[in-house]
This record gives C-alpha cells, structure tokens and sequence, in this order.
C-alpha cells in the first residue's frame, strides 16, 4: 500500500512540473492557433539559463536565477512572435508555415545552446534538500517544491485568465478574434502576451527540472513531446484540459515506470492517447471551432 | 459626424465597394438598404476599420479615419455590431459585456452602461452568469447590441440585427434602436428590408453591387 501511495505521489508531483509545460503549449495554440515546435527548446533554453546564472557564472541562488530568468524568456517569447510569426500570419497556408518555422526555430535554438554551451550535460544543485518522511512514505523536499511552485503558476495563469480583464482579452481572442477586434483589443498584443507567458512557464519548468534531470541542448524534445500529449488528450486550446491530462498521463507514467519499465512510458501514454480520442475526438476539454 | 468619400474595398482581387461615398449626422439614424451580397456589410466594416479602405476618405468627428484599426476607432466612439454577433460563446453574457467595456475610455461609465444594457433587456440581467453558446438567437442579438452599447458609443454602426430572428424579434430590437437614437445616440444601421423600419430613419442609401446611392423620399416611401 506504502508503495502505491509513493508512486501515487511520485506521479502528482510529476504531473504538476508537466501541467506548467503543457498549459504554455496549450495557451498559444489558444489565443493564436499555432503549434510552437520550439517549445521543447525553450524549455532547455530556461536549464541553460538557470545553469549560467547558478553555476556557469554567477553563481546565484536558484530562487533568483528563476527570477532574473522571467524577463529574458518573456523578452525571448515577445521576440520569437514579433520577428518570426506575425510576418506569416494571414499568410497562405500560415498554420503549416508557423509549424515548419518554429521545427526550424527548434534546430536553432538547439544548435545555439550547443555552441555556447557545448554539447554536454550540465547539472545544478536543488535549492533544497533532505526528504519527508510520513508514515513510511517518503518524498524529496525538493519535489515538493517543485509541485507546489508549479501549481502556484497554474494557479496565477488561471486567476489572470479567468479574472482579470487582460486575461478575459486573451479568452475572448481565442473565442473570436474578429470579436476580440470589435471592443477594442489589440489581437497582436495578445499574441504577444501569450507566447511570452509560454516561454516563461515553460523555461521555469526547464529551470525547475534541471536539478533532477540533466540538462542538454537536445533535452527539450522529450518534454514536448510529453506536452503535445497532453495538450492534444486534454482538448487543443484547453487550459483546464492540459491540466487534468497532465496528472492523468503523470500518474499512469509513474505506475507504468514502476511496475513495467520506463521504456514503456510513452506507448503507454500513446495508448491512453488513442482510446481517448476514439470515444472523444476533440479531447476531454477540447471545443469544436466555430 | 460620418463622412464617406470615394471608398473603394476589396477581398483579395475582388472589387466590393466602388467609390462609396454616405454621410450621418450627429443624432440620426441613416440606414443602409440592400440585397444580400451586395456589400452592405462590407460597407460597414470598412468604416469601422475590420477591412481596409484601398483608396478614399473617411472621416469621423472630423478626423480622417481611413486606415485605422477597429480597436482604435472603438476608442473613438465608433463601434460596430455585427450580423453574426461575435460574441465570446464560452464566456458569460456579463463577461461578454464587461469586454465590450475593455477599454479605458469605456471603462470609466462601465457600471452606468451595464445598468442602461440590464434597463433595456433585463433578461440579460437575470441570465448574466449564462454562457453566451447557450442563449437564443434573441438573447445573443441582446447580448451583441448590449456589448456595443458597452463600448460607450457616439456612433453605433450596427450590421443587420435582423438577422436570424422571428419577426416579433426583429420589431422589438428595431423599437430599442430607435429608442437608443432618440435618446441621442447616432446610429447607422444596415437591412435587407426597409419595410421594417418604416417610420425610424432619417434617411436612407441604397447599395447595389457596391455603389452607394442616396435615396430620395418619393424613391424611399415606395421602398417602404
């Protein structure tokens, strides 16, 4: 029972590093209906950064590299949709164009990484340590953190969305745009917001996670990977339905790990992927367009 | 207040408006009568800047507007409903009418606007919390003209209200119109059909694939 617990644990904490992730994924594709293949990237851009402010050269404190980071990956997210997006957008085939541009942004920013930093892995040390024992239960002060940290930006991300006005902006752009127009919003500034809000959460929880797992300059595919799952099992464009994907995949993740083998993580993710789509098409969260 | 001269619109190669040219004056209600696809529409979204003007002048409160965005215009006094209301369906009719107050000029008269909007139509009132993809089609065309009354208007360009409604409907939007324009708001509305606004308008346009004419009485009482 102590071991279904722990796994059961072990998959929570998971899901909410996942969720900040997938939400930021998801939250472009919302608001702008594009696929941002470089997501995965600036998730290791967000190690990268963490690894130069902690340890390559300034050696600060993990909390402070996080918050010196939130304004560069904000800027490099505004930059991203300003230089490289906007120009397709009302392009012929602007959908397909934004998803070759941003694969190719993906090489870019990974080969970036690899000549700045060089091919290796690098590692940081967490900013706690220690463990929690309760019961026979054990879990990584750390991890916890890492989950509470992470919820608390779900949580911002969702109270900005849904109560303030700037967020009600950025729901009714993804609702109707020509609408959105019509009182007044600026649809570019919105596009703008978001894809600086994804990079941000994404590039935190790339700041978070190095410590656990090893940062490289290919290591953001596997993330992605992850986040497109759950963005596409949650319902496209659905923030809520990312965030309950995200600890259904993380749960089933941790039991599958645990009791079959990490190599069958995936397929089984791929699986649920399936027989989800096939009773729900559009996702657990997803709306048909209109 | 309005002035239209020579505005030519385009979709892609297509030539919509030729040389359209109308005019509205504070306080009236000028309506725009026409056949389906002839580019009332397009008329109106060009004015309040949802399709660009290829060549001509608009000017609005005497500033030359040809060329501006919506939200700027929208700042401007100059807002537009459209004819398949646009509103945000997985919002709320209150969050739908509390963005058609997202700017800061309009925010500022937002609690006396929504008490005007739920004074007119306090079904609106009584479903605020309803998700806008569950209403009627009566309900939404309340929703729609409620959100551009939102925006604090000086003039409300309103794109076919009409539209998809049973006729005790459509007489009961066009009376709250008409009510909105006495009470001073300048409107300019665009129709199909002039017989329901018999008695309502100041003047009338005719437009037929794309040219803007005015009509002159004798020719806008056989209309009507």
């Amino acid at each position: 029972m102590t071991q279904i617990v722990e796994i059961l644990l072990s998959g929570i904490t998971q899901g909410a590093v996942y969720c900040v992730v997938a939400v930021g994924l998801s939250l472009v594709y919302g608001a702008s209906r594009i696929l941002n293949f470089a997501h995965g990237s600036l998730y290791s851009l967000g190690g990268f950064l963490a690894w130069f402010l902690v340890v390559g050269h300034f050696n600060l404190p993990l909390w402070l590299a996080v918050l010196v980071a939130i304004p560069i990956l904000a800027a490099a997210g505004i930059g991203i949709e300003r230089l490289i997006i906007r120009p397709l957008r009302g392009s012929a085939n602007w959908k397909i164009n934004t998803i070759m541009v941003t694969l190719g942004l993906a090489f870019i920013v990974e080969n970036g990484l690899q000549l700045v930093f060089g091919p290796g892995t690098k590692t940081i040390p967490p900013f706690t340590e220690g463990v929690l024992e309760i019961g026979g239960i054990t879990l990584s002060w750390y991890r916890i953190w890492i989950f509470a940290i992470s919820l608390g930006l779900v949580a911002a991300l969702e109270y900005f969305l849904s109560a303030t006005r700037y967020g009600q902006a950025v729901r009714a752009v993804s609702q109707d745009m020509q609408g959105a127009n019509q009182v007044g919003v600026n649809v570019n500034q919105v596009f703008s917001l978001t894809f600086a809000l994804s990079v941000v959460l994404t590039g935190i929880a790339g700041i978070l996670l190095a410590p656990v797992f090893l940062v490289s300059p290919l290591g953001g595919w596997a993330p992605f990977l992850k986040a497109f799952v759950i963005v596409v099992l949650g319902g496209l464009g659905s923030t809520k339905g990312a965030f309950v994907a995200a600890f259904i995949l993380a749960i089933l993740e941790a039991f599958v790990i645990f009791y079959i083998g990490p190599s069958w993580a995936m397929p089984a993710w791929l699986v649920m992927l399936i027989a989800v789509l096939m009773i729900r098409p559009k996702g657990l969260f997803g709306v048909w367009e209109n | 207040m309005l002035e239209v001269n020579g505005v030519n619109a385009f979709y892609s190669d297509f030539h919509v408006l030729h040389d359209a040219s109308l005019r509205v004056n504070k306080g009236e209600l000028v309506a725009v009568a026409g056949a389906n696809g002839h580019g009332k529409s397009t008329l109106l979204k060009t004015i309040c800047g949802l399709v660009p003007a290829k060549s001509g002048q608009i000017t609005f409160d005497g500033q030359d507007i040809a060329g501006r965005k919506a939200p700027h215009l929208v700042g401007r006094g100059l807002v537009y409903v459209a004819e398949d209301r646009r509103l945000f369906p997985d919002m709320t009719v209150l969050e739908n009418l509390q963005l058609g107050a997202y700017l800061p000029e309009a925010r500022r008269r937002e609690k006396d606007n929504l008490d005007r909007v739920f004074s007119l139509y306090p079904r609106l009132a009584e479903r605020r919390g309803q998700l806008c993809r569950s209403l009627s089609g009566g309900e939404a065309q309340m929703v729609a003209l409620g959100r551009g009354l939102m925006s604090n208007p000086s003039l409300l360009a309103i794109d076919e209200p009409s539209l998809g409604l049973a006729p005790n409907l459509t007489e009961t939007m066009l009376r709250t119109v008409s009510q909105l324009n006495r009470e001073g708001l300048t409107v300019l509305l665009v129709e199909q059909s002039l017989a329901l606004l018999e008695g309502m308008i100041d003047r009338v346009y005719s437009i037929e694939e794309g040219v803007v004419t005015e009509a002159d009485s004798r020719s806008l009482q056989e209309a009507l």
